[in-house]
């Protein structure tokens, strides 16, 4: 299992990343 | 991606302390404005924004783990070069050079760090000292050959 936290939510990714002064990493994927 | 890479520890812990992680799944329906927003077209496709969602860098395809560190690394460097934190970049790139210097993404870190120093000191020396490390340790690589203006003839 990944330990990463992963939001599906990008709004609510950018507005964290503003909150923290991170940047945000976002994974466009394909279930196979 | 989430079979190999993603599990892994080291990638792991450098995408928690560094980003906050975003996964959109693009066969979702629910995706297709974020798709169709920021022209998505073939996965894995990996992005790295600013809190306001401008794509500051991004790349293609699967990497394994000690590869992805790596070129998320030149990825945050590109990133704060583009947002005019220079210092932070250099640091970034170093990491790279320091901790991967045979991965992929090494030449484009040495390239860079050579541009993120010339950002901060406007010495020609810097950008072209830098540039003449890559040719040393990167001969064979494309940032060389980017860069083989700057080579006497």
């Amino acid at each position: 299992m990944s330990a990463i936290d992963w939001t599906d939510d990008l709004q609510a990714a950018c507005g964290r990343a503003g909150e923290s002064g991170k940047l945000v990493l976002l994974d466009f994927f394909s279930p196979t | 991606m989430g079979a190999v890479t993603y599990p892994d520890e080291m990638v792991a812990s450098v995408v928690t302390e560094r980003f906050v992680a975003c996964q959109v799944n693009t066969q979702d329906e629910s995706s297709k404005e974020v798709v169709a927003r920021y022209r998505q077209a073939w996965t894995p496709d990996l992005r790295v924004l600013d809190s306001e969602g401008f794509d500051l860098y991004h790349w293609n395809g699967y990497l394994p783990p000690a590869e992805f560190v790596a070129q998320l690394g030149v990825a945050q460097g590109h990133a704060y070069l583009r947002l005019h934190q220079e210092e932070q970049a250099t640091t970034a790139f170093e990491e790279v050079l320091r901790r991967f210097p045979t991965a992929m993404a090494a030449p484009e870190a040495q390239y860079f760090l050579a541009v993120a120093n010339y950002k901060r000191s406007h010495e020609g020396r810097d950008l072209l000292g830098g540039w003449h490390r890559l040719q040393v340790r990167y001969p064979d690589s494309t940032w060389r050959v980017r860069q083989s203006f700057s080579e006497e003839k």
